[in-house]
């Protein structure tokens, strides 16, 4: 197959068709200004013309004929010629109009426009791609390609990225898992209470209410502790209203001295020596979701999960309902502080455990119960007439942002005695069989 | 026929209206594909609700326990290490828990001299703690068997609560990693003392000194390296950090547990964590800050140095515990 370039016919060119008129012309009668004649060059008329170059290549010397690079083709050149055959003819009129108008720049400009009408007049040349060879590279590398992909991604079908792609272990139910921010308030009110149970020799049981109220102020460590023990009939698997009897007493941590109430009206505070001063906030005032949802809680799914307003503050409450033998497997976060209830009751029973959550991640309100139940049947078994907590509710009241004031009391006798463990730190340092 | 203006100008119009429509529609549908699930999985953006596949709980027959706490005394201004080995046979439901105390350190006149006391029935310089006699026990469901004072004498027999929570007989004595390890702890990638220049990854609690910037809080604690000929060989992974007893309770509460701290809750501490193969925790260590410790003292008898916990061995086979033969029951007290 011969080249198209072949093709091209220099005849075809317009130098047959076009006239000449650059021997036509007279020379300027006046001279044209130095700076215009070197930045201006007159025009050239005539052959020169056809050479125009073509878009993206240099152009060629002239010669002639029509630039006919390979590939490139002159198509109705005779066509164009003939059709501006009426227009060149004009040529001559225009230019002895303006030779005879004496006029150096009149001419120069019916010389410009006379050729600027040659320039179209000119068979224009259009590009014509040669047709590409097939060849089987462009199969064969696709194909390639896609196999080493599909072989990279069987491969590493477990990694990390893939996994997600595939998505495995999705789930918009689960619990997130977030560390949130732990917040650093000048004052901390809450409350902890506990539950347990005593079963006389009789075989009679009491649940036994502990209720702590707690002021912590972060600054300094100073704390107020409020005590309060009721104990309660049972009757139908609950605590019966009102109780049976009530015991209070407070207690103050104030600098390097605890002082606590007399249990007779009238006598005075007893101060002992602080076990260890704290001079920071109490950490454990303050639980975060991250402290109680684990991972192995997060494969749990709560029975329940409900938004709802306690003490005007926005909470989400989950709910779970676990077995007793399985808690520790099942929420380990959870577990720990509450690790007292654990062999109170057959391991079969349900502990259930509700966690309220506020928009910033501060655990509201933490409440884990066994079946009272199954508790007065283990405490009976074991005949020890021992105090068998089975369930504890702490809760936030409280997060300050100026901090409390707590004030040693003024009617103060001075003891000797040890100072107790600090009960507010731990909700179940108390409990215990 | 050429088009008339205006028509060239509602054509044009119309071309750069539908490039923008064009462009418009590319951004919005890209934003929308961005937030699409899959997108935001492959972005890694949705791994907070990710729950993998629940590994299943390594299983032990039998395992060896090895605990050595080093305590501090205002008395004599000695230290005392009280080691326990605790073998564990879970098939029997048997354990038994030898423990030896060693005075380890003794300062006189003003001279630290490190010595070791055979213990008891020997003399102990004036001003030191003379720490218990080492004791045996075997601990089984229902009873405990307590060594007499010779190996003559027959062993006690007591009555104990068919309980296994929190002693050596709990299922749970040897945890897993998400036992240990939630997810703020998880989120501070704890440092292989191991690797050169390896140090802790630091938690910190929030102060009222962090509205001054991150640069404010507490610095780090300096504490001697510490000696890892103890890390068990099954160990693969080691981790490290260093906070303070209140946040070591909080972001490991298990952990926190089987070192039995008592400490204020500022104390500033190192621990360490090493898993094996299997997820198993083998090996703990805590590291209280010397200083602390000493100042302590001031209102304490006696206070943790350190602690350090490892898991010489679990088995799949099982431990044989067998029960002393010259057993006298306890008598109750009157």
């Amino acid at each position: 197959m011969s080249d198209v370039s072949d093709l091209v016919d220099a005849s075809s060119a317009p130098d047959t068709t076009v006239p000449t008129f650059e021997s036509d012309l007279p020379q300027p009668a006046l001279p044209v200004p130095a700076g215009a004649a070197a930045d201006v060059p007159p025009p050239r008329l005539g052959p020169a013309l056809p050479t125009l170059p073509t878009a993206g290549r240099p152009s060629r010397p002239t010669s002639g004929k029509a630039a006919a690079a390979p590939g490139m083709v002159s198509v109705g050149a005779a066509d164009d010629a003939t059709t501006e055959a009426g227009q060149v003819a004009e040529e001559p009129d225009s230019m002895a109009a303006a030779a005879a108008s004496g006029n150096p720049h009149a001419l120069a400009a019916a010389a410009h426009f006379a050729a600027m009408r040659q320039a179209a007049s000119l068979p224009q040349v259009r590009s014509v791609r040669k047709p590409k060879r097939r060849s089987k590279k462009p199969v064969v590398v696709p194909v390639l390609l896609l196999g080493v992909l599909a072989g990279a991604a069987y491969v590493g079908r477990d990694s990390a990225l893939m996994t997600r792609l595939q998505g495995v272990g999705y789930d918009t139910e689960a619990l997130p898992m977030i560390v949130y921010p732990r917040p650093a308030p000048a004052g901390v009110e809450r409350s902890v209470t506990e539950f347990g149970v005593i079963v006389d020799a009789a075989g009679v049981a009491n649940v036994v209410e502990q209720f702590r109220d707690i002021l912590s102020v972060s600054s300094t460590g100073d704390r107020s502790i409020g005590f309060r023990t009721s104990r309660f009939a049972v009757a139908d698997g609950a605590a019966t209203s009102p109780a049976l009897t009530v015991e209070e007493q407070d207690m103050l941590f104030v600098g390097e001295f605890v002082y606590v109430e007399s249990e007779v009206d009238g006598e005075p505070w007893q101060r002992q020596d602080r076990g260890w001063p704290l001079t920071g906030p109490e950490i454990s005032d303050v639980w975060m979701y991250q402290d109680l949802v684990d991972q192995s809680l997060r494969h749990v799914p709560p029975v329940s999960t409900v938004s709802e307003t306690l003490a005007a503050v926005e909470v989400t409450t989950y709910r779970w309902e676990i077995p007793l033998g399985e808690l520790y497997e099942s929420a380990p976060f959870a577990y720990a502080p509450f690790g007292v209830l654990n062999g109170n009751a057959d391991p079969t029973s349900t502990v259930t455990l509700a966690i309220s959550v506020d928009a910033d991640g501060v655990v509201r309100v933490v409440d884990i119960r066994l079946d009272l139940d199954a508790v007065i049947a283990h405490a009976t078994e074991q005949d020890d007439h021992l105090n068998y907590p089975f369930g504890f509710r702490v809760e936030l009241d409280s997060l300050d942002d100026t901090a409390p004031t707590i004030t040693a009391p003024t009617d103060v006798a001075s003891a000797d005695s040890p100072a107790p463990a600090d009960p507010a730190a731990d909700p179940a340092a108390e409990g215990g069989a | 026929m050429q088009p008339s203006t205006s028509n060239r100008n509602i054509t044009g119009t119309v071309r750069r209206v539908a490039s923008w429509l064009v462009v418009v529609g590319v951004g919005v549908g890209g934003w929308f594909a961005y937030r699409s699930e899959p997108v935001q999985r492959a972005l890694g953006n949705r791994e907070q609700f990710r729950v993998e596949p629940p590994e299943e709980r390594p299983e032990y027959a039998g395992a060896v326990v090895e605990s050595i706490g080093e305590f501090a005394y205002a008395a004599g201004e000695s230290t005392i290490a009280s080691a326990s080995v605790t073998t564990v046979d879970r098939a029997t439901q048997r354990a038994t828990v030898t423990r030896t105390n060693t005075l380890t350190g003794v300062t006189i006149d003003g001279q630290s001299v490190p010595i070791t006391v055979a213990l008891p029935g020997v003399a102990a310089p004036a001003g030191t703690v003379v720490p218990a006699a080492a004791s045996s026990r075997i601990v089984t469901f229902d009873a405990i068997f307590r060594k007499g004072a010779t190996d003559a004498d027959p062993w006690i027999r007591s009555p104990r609560a068919p309980y296994v929570g929190g002693t050596e007989l709990d299922p749970y004595l040897v945890p897993t990693i998400d036992d240990v390890i939630g997810f703020e702890l998880a989120s501070i990638p704890g440092r292989d003392p191991r690797a050169v220049g390896g140090a802790t990854g630091e938690i910190r609690r929030p102060t009222a000194e962090d509205a001054l910037g991150p640069e404010a809080g507490q610095p780090l604690m300096s504490l001697p390296e510490h000696d890892l000929a103890n890390v068990p060989e099954d160990v693969v992974d080691l981790r490290r950090w260093t906070t303070d007893d209140g946040t070591f309770a909080l972001v490991s509460p298990i952990g926190y547990a089987i070192a039995g701290l008592s400490l204020p809750d500022d104390t500033r501490l190192v621990f360490t964590y090493g898993f094996d193969e299997d997820g198993l925790l083998r090996y703990l260590d805590v590291e209280i800050d010397p200083a602390v410790v000493m100042a302590s003292l001031d209102h304490m008898d006696e206070s943790m140095l350190s602690f350090e916990w490892r898991v010489t061995s679990v088995s799949d086979l099982g431990v044989t515990i067998d029960l002393p033969t010259n057993v006298v029951d306890e008598v109750p007290a009157a």
